[in-house]
């Protein structure tokens, strides 16, 4: 398994990976920091919503709900 | 009088503790966005007056979100002397970035260090002394749910202290003061400009390896929060372990849904099966208390209007408290939980496709309360297509106004089993309010996609007391509202039934736009002039139709639901209760939405609403004489 530049989307429920760089709009990437989701940040993808729904990852102790597509801007090294 | 400004990320209890200082009423809920508006209170302490303002929760002061602009924008006015800014300590770094941006406005603050009692069961501490030597601010753990340390916190209000300057890397801070020579400008200003005309500085990207320095500067907070936070915390807190297990059943890939959909259901029954038999209750100490007071009195006008106007119009909703009562308590139950925030993660994919978010989700629930809250509340939804798209269908959300109609109409047409019509309009207006989303969506605006980002909350043990309180918040706008807007309307009502004088009701004014309604707008609806001169009313506000219906048939209770009965046959019955769910909204949502949306929106909003009830209605109506003849 490819384990450098995964996107967080693709991640296996529990595993965590440390983000690389979050793609998409600016607006999003600037939402994203400022929820402390930064480049360097280790996160938790905890749970996959039913039916192909948002995840739920953590990272700094707190969760995050986040819809697959947004999840797709995210990459990520698996660790 | 010392101003304090409650400032913090959404969902870290500035609400809880505005209140737990001022006494007054402020909605809080276990989900980030709840305060979309400014509110002011007082307090006294050591006779000092003070008021606290409340401000909805943000993440950062650049933050782009209608809720967000109202702290920020309250915070560049600087109409305060002191930030309190509530921090949750069981998020510290994340909260900390907020903080330090505090930091740079260079004013006078304290940091209360919030729920503390579940920090302190998840085993991490704070070390608040150490804390509050590296900011220069006073320090102090409290717990705005279980009153701990409010004393202390208080006392530390009235010694603020301007923070330290928490110097970022070189590279910004030589920014900084190059912006600051040129411009006489503070700290905050300049990093603020640094920020939006970042893109037109070239030489400042190129020395930040292309990074924008928006991005850089955030960054840079990070490194600095991470850097604070280790210093004063010992490990980091657990919180998670209790949440795990009641998500792995309510986020569950197969469970998860059905079990939605049994918490729609147990709170449909809990609703009715409390709130119904204290309605009746109600009601029958109402049409008691109306027989007995007008027996006692002479015939006339006067006993009229107490018998009609005060009993029939303003009894018949007041005796529908309890059951407005008891909706506020098991949604504000539910919202304090936390489950909130799964269900709206739950309803996101169904959602996209009419073209909402589970943000939006949210929005939608409220407005089974009132509409008005929750078209506000769609601030803080991030992506402005949707927030206007959900501002613009809340209002065919049957608010609480509408229930006691509802319930009326539905004991009328089926008996017992009112509960099936009030279901039957929930459905439909539902069903509508995500058609009119998906016209709105991908007609009227561009299709571009909604974004669905929400942070989690723990679930939370709600506090009986606090529930309690916060239902009793809300039912006492329907109190207030019944005697405010109902009655006035009801004397207009009164005053067109019996004007001119000596006419019999069907030759007053009222009468008059009554049958002219029914003849014309109304025809195709076979709604008689009684109700729809009653429907008039409902413009500008829902209960007035029942307190109308009241009036106008001089009855009460459940011989009113007898009469109204004998009016519908079934389709026509059903076809009305379709109509009055999606008619209009009332007038104080228009003024919400013209608020959010602006006038155009709000017009196209009200025609495409009056619309869709037509359209509604009569299919119904076909439907039903064609199944049931
Ligand atoms: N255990 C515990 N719960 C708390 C504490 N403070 C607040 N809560 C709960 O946390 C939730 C959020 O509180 P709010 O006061 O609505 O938070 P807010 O900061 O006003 O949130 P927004 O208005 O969304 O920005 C509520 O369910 C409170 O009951 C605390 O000190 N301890
Ligand atoms: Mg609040």
């Amino acid at each position: 398994m490819q384990t450098l530049n995964v996107k967080l989307q693709d991640l296996a429920e529990g595993a965590s990976g440390k983000i690389r760089f979050i793609a998409g709009p600016p607006w999003f990437r600037q939402r994203m920091y400022e929820l402390g989701l930064l480049p360097g940040v280790q996160v938790k993808l905890v749970k996959r919503a039913p039916l192909g729904g948002p995840i739920v990852v953590e990272f700094l102790t707190q969760r995050l709900a986040l819809s697959p597509k947004e999840a797709n801007w995210i990459h990520v090294d698996v660790v | 009088m010392l101003r304090v400004a409650l400032v913090g990320n959404p969902n870290s209890g500035k609400s809880t503790l505005f209140t737990a200082l001022t006494g007054e009423s402020a909605i809080v809920g276990n989900w980030p966005g709840v305060t979309v508006e400014l509110r002011k209170g007082l307090c006294t302490i050591e006779d000092q007056q003070c008021e606290v303002i409340d401000l909805p929760g943000c993440y950062s002061l650049l933050g782009t979100n209608p809720d967000e602009q109202v702290a920020a924008q309250f915070l560049e006015r600087g109409d305060y002397d002191v930030i309190l800014n509530v921090v949750d300590s069981t998020s510290l770094e994340r909260s900390l970035m907020l903080t330090l941006e505090l930091t740079d406005l260079q004013k006078p603050m304290v940091v209360a260090l919030n729920f503390f009692d579940e920090l302190q069961k998840s085993g991490a501490t704070i070390d608040t002394a150490k804390f509050s030597e590296i900011l220069g601010v006073p320090a102090v753990a409290v717990s705005a749910v279980v009153g701990f340390n409010l004393p202390v916190l208080k006392e530390a209000l009235l010694r603020p202290r301007v923070p330290n300057v928490m110097l970022l890397d070189r590279t910004v801070e030589n920014l900084i003061r190059t912006s600051q020579k040129d411009s006489q400008l503070t700290r905050f200003s300049a990093l603020h400009q640094i920020v939006n005309n970042g893109s037109a500085l070239d030489d400042v990207f190129s020395s930040l390896d292309g990074v924008h320095p928006s991005e850089h500067i955030i960054m840079e907070r990070y490194r600095k929060a991470h850097e604070v936070a280790s210093q004063v915390m010992t490990k980091l807190p657990n919180k998670w372990a209790v949440s795990d297990l009641l998500d792995h059943v309510f986020l569950h890939p197969r469970a998860g849904i059905p079990a939605f959909l049994v918490v729609v259901y147990l709170v449909f029954r809990i609703i009715f099966a409390i709130g119904q038999p204290l309605t009746e209750l109600a009601a029958a100490v109402v049409s008691y208390a109306a027989t007995g007071l007008t027996s006692l009195l002479p015939n006339g006008l006067a006993k009229n209007f107490i018998n009609n106007a005060l009993f029939g119009g303003v009894g018949n909703v007041l005796s529908f408290l309890p059951l407005i009562f008891t909706m506020f308590f098991v949604v504000s139950l539910l919202e304090n939980t936390g489950y909130m925030a799964r269900a709206s993660l739950i309803m996101d994919r169904w959602l996209s496709r009419f073209g909402l978010s589970g943000k939006s989700f949210i929005s939608l629930i409220l407005g089974f309360g009132c509409n008005v809250p929750a078209v506000l509340s769609t601030r803080t939804i991030d992506d402005p297509v949707e927030r206007k798209v959900a501002a613009m269908v809340i209002p065919l959300i049957p608010c609480s106004a509408r229930l006691p109609v509802l319930t009326v109409l539905g004991a009328a047409l089926f008996g017992s089993r009112a509960i099936t019509v009030v279901v039957f309009a929930y459905v439909i207006a539902v069903l509508f309010s995500l058609v009119l989303a998906w016209l709105l969506r991908h007609l009227a605006f561009s299709k571009v996609p909604s974004f669905f980002a929400l942070e989690l909350p723990p679930y939370r043990r709600p506090s009986l007391r606090l529930t309690f309180k916060l239902a009793w918040f809300r039912s006492r706008d329907f109190l207030g509202k019944a005697f405010k807007v109902v009655l006035p309307l009801t004397v207009v009502f009164w005053l067109l039934m019996n004007l001119p004088p000596n006419s019999s009701v069907e030759n007053s004014f009222l009468g008059l736009i009554g049958r002219f309604l029914s003849r014309t707008l109304l025809a195709p609806l076979h709604l008689n002039w009684q109700v729809s001169s009653a429907l008039v009313f409902g413009l500008v506000a829902k209960e007035a139709v029942l307190s109308s219906l009241g009036q106008i048939y001089g009855l009460s209770g459940t011989a009113l639901i007898e009469q109204i009965g004998r009016q519908f046959t079934f389709a026509s019955g059903l076809s009305f209760i379709t109509f009055f769910v999606l008619y209009v909204p009332c007038a104080a949502t228009v003024g919400a939405l013209r608020k959010e949306v602006g006038t155009f929106w709000t017009v196209v909003q009200f025609v495409l609403q009056i619309a869709v009830a037509y359209v509604g209605s009569l299919l119904v109506f076909s439907l039903v004489s064609l199944f049931f003849k």
